[in-house]
């Protein structure tokens, strides 16, 4: 699915040349949950910038679902972008003037999708995280938690192979990033390729793989043991459902 | 076409979210509409009058008149021209004066115009009432009139002034016809006329000279031939080029559009100005509303918008802006017109006016919308998502 062959990105400017990644390889399947750890300043972001297609290593071979990234025309970037993967942001990264359906909708948009197909999908993606309820409320009359569930579906409508999240409850206080974390796991169980990058190293037991990075480089990389089952509202409300059903 | 109405509703998001501020960059572009259309109308109402003017002069006619030289004219040129110019088909003098006039106590200014019985064939003229002045009348220097509508309704009061007396420098003129209306509201003209009989006309103005005459000619085409011909034969009698003067209608009327079209395109050219300086505020206003919205533009290529989206984006919000500035300024436009009207100088407000100041405002917007528009499109994703 991503496999990533001694991944180097260096920025320079006139004086100073900083090499933020030296040398990455990582190869993550299909329906894995990923964490990468590490202390800011550790490349971390950069990182998941390549994975994610807005940004270009300066050497070494990226490979998403077999494709060649780094041959890639700024226009076949923003087509894998819009299809293939869903970024979700510390800072939810919504368009404000926007209610949450229109920001759901964005990338099928771009993406050149009939209206009826468009609509229905947006409904779907926000009822899987709970707000089918909020559908015409712009991001400032929600919740932190809620924006961030807007952010996913919008993520999801797009149907994308894997999930890329930065920072996803940085923003958030405890209670509410287990909520979103509980979303992710649900999604995960769905088969869903989730890569999460975090500081928190509680977040990241919420996952079933941790990589570690420091200074650019991987220093570890293992299966998460004792993995800790988020219990968020929306778990509880599946459940509901469940037993109305 | 979807991403079209979406970068129509981003743009139009963006400018509900600064009023204020995309209605003073429109400002640039209301002013410079509205002055054209307002100049231009000027221009346009001025070339109008000229033409209707021209039109109460009749048509194929040939105005012939003395530059000096002591050239005279006497009425028995006339009757010289007509049978010598087989192109010609009636001439008639000018003698043309303003003064006071009365009717019982009534009086007022007016022009009187000193003409023959060919008057209505030279000038395509016809009578409302009445009969028009006769050879005889000439002849036997009658004190006869006939009114133009004008007078009727100013001097007469509306009264039917047929067998009235009309008092013009002491002497008594009996009305025997009124002229059928020509003009709209004429101050001068034909409306605000009285013809009398050139002879008496001269007794009264204490003078047997001619100045100009009023020839008309067969056709258009006999018209060309007349005027060559004519002047032919005043350059042999009077030893000059220039003694003379002979101008047809069409050289007036190529004279009158040619002064318009120069008018029109240096009032376009100046109020153009304010428009081009209003495409320069759009320029520099957008250029402030990519650097703000880079963010926005981060996110929307993160999730997968191409470069045309984020053009069209952009370029949309300056046609807007130039766009409803364009019509806010055609509206403006035409009060303008009106206000100028009712100031002084006859103003029409021309379509194409109108339409290419409208284009020129749209134009403006796309052109000094492109560069800020790339440039927001340009933008790598990621330098856009992390800028705050």
């Amino acid at each position: 699915m991503i496999k990533l062959e001694n991944i180097t990105k260096t920025y320079k400017n006139d004086k100073l040349s900083v090499e933020v990644l030296k040398g990455i390889s990582l190869d993550i399947e299909d329906g894995e949950m990923v964490a990468i750890m590490g202390p800011s300043g550790s490349g971390k972001s950069t990182l998941m910038n390549i994975i994610g297609c807005l940004d270009v290593p300066t050497s070494g071979i990226y490979l998403l679902s077999n494709q060649e990234i780094q041959k890639k025309s700024s226009r076949q970037l923003a087509i894998i972008r819009n299809r293939e993967l869903g970024f979700i942001f510390q800072k939810y990264n919504l368009i404000p003037q926007l209610t949450a359906e229109e920001n759901v909708e964005m990338p099928l948009i771009y993406r050149g999708m009939a209206t009826r197909e468009r609509i229905k999908r947006t409904r779907e993606a926000l009822d899987r995280v709970g707000l089918s309820h909020r559908i015409k409320h712009r991001p400032a009359e929600l919740s932190g938690g809620e924006q961030q569930r807007v952010a996913i579906a919008r993520a999801l409508a797009a149907e994308p192979r894997v999930l890329l999240a930065d920072e996803p409850t940085g923003n958030l206080d405890t209670k509410t990033g287990e909520e979103i974390m509980a979303v992710f796991q649900e999604l995960n169980d769905q088969c869903m390729t989730l890569v999460l990058v975090t500081h928190d190293g509680d977040i990241a037991q919420h996952c079933k793989r941790l990589i570690r990075i420091q200074d650019g480089i991987i220093i570890g990389d293992s299966k998460v043991e004792s993995r800790i089952k988020a219990r968020g509202v929306l778990a509880e409300l599946n459940l509901a459902k469940a037993v109305v059903s | 076409m979807m991403s079209l109405i979406l970068g129509f509703k981003s743009a139009w998001l963006g400018l509900m979210g600064n009023k204020v501020r995309a209605f003073l960059t429109m400002l640039g572009v209301i002013i410079g509409v509205c002055s054209v259309i307002t100049l231009v109308s000027v221009a346009t109402g001025a070339r109008q009058q000229m033409m209707m003017h021209m039109e109460s002069m009749g048509t194929n006619v040939i105005q012939v008149y003395s530059q000096g030289w002591n050239v005279r004219f006497t009425l028995d040129d006339l009757k010289e021209l007509e049978e010598r110019v087989p192109t010609i088909k009636a001439a008639i003098p000018n003698v043309e004066n303003w003064t006071y006039m009365r009717w019982r106590n009534h009086g007022e200014n007016f022009g009187y115009s000193g003409t023959t019985e060919k008057y209505l064939v030279v000038t395509d003229s016809k009578l409302a009432r009445g009969r028009f002045l006769t050879e005889g009348d000439v002849l036997h220097r009658r004190r006869v009139a006939v009114v133009g509508d004008q007078v009727v309704e100013v001097l007469f009061k509306g009264t039917n002034p047929m067998g009235q007396n009309i008092n013009i420098q002491g002497q008594n003129f009996l009305v025997v016809g009124v002229m059928e209306r020509k003009g709209k509201e004429y101050a001068i003209g034909p409306d605000s006329n009285v013809f009398i009989p050139v002879t008496s006309a001269m007794r009264l103005m204490a003078t047997n000279q001619i100045h100009g005459l009023s020839i008309k000619a067969n056709s258009a085409e006999d018209t060309r031939v007349a005027t060559v011909h004519l002047k032919r034969i005043f350059q042999k009698k009077y030893g000059h080029p220039d003694a003379v003067g002979i101008h047809s209608q069409q050289e007036w009327l190529q004279q009158v559009e040619e002064m318009n079209r120069i008018m029109t395109l240096v009032m376009g050219a100046i109020a153009s100005i304010s428009l081009l300086v209003g495409g320069i505020g759009i320029m520099n206003i957008m250029l402030v509303s990519v650097t703000e919205r880079t963010r926005e533009i981060g996110i929307k290529k993160s999730l997968g918008a191409m470069n045309h989206h984020i053009l069209i984006q952009f370029l949309v919000e300056s046609v807007i802006i130039s766009g409803v500035g364009g019509v806010i300024g055609i509206i403006l436009g035409f009060g303008g017109a009106n206000l100028v009207g009712m100031l002084g100088p006859e103003t029409a407000v021309s379509l194409t006016s109108v339409i290419v100041s409208f284009g020129f405002a749209v134009g403006v917007g796309v052109i000094f919308g492109v560069w800020p528009a790339m440039k927001a499109a340009s933008m790598k994703p990621v330098e856009a998502l992390q800028r705050e």
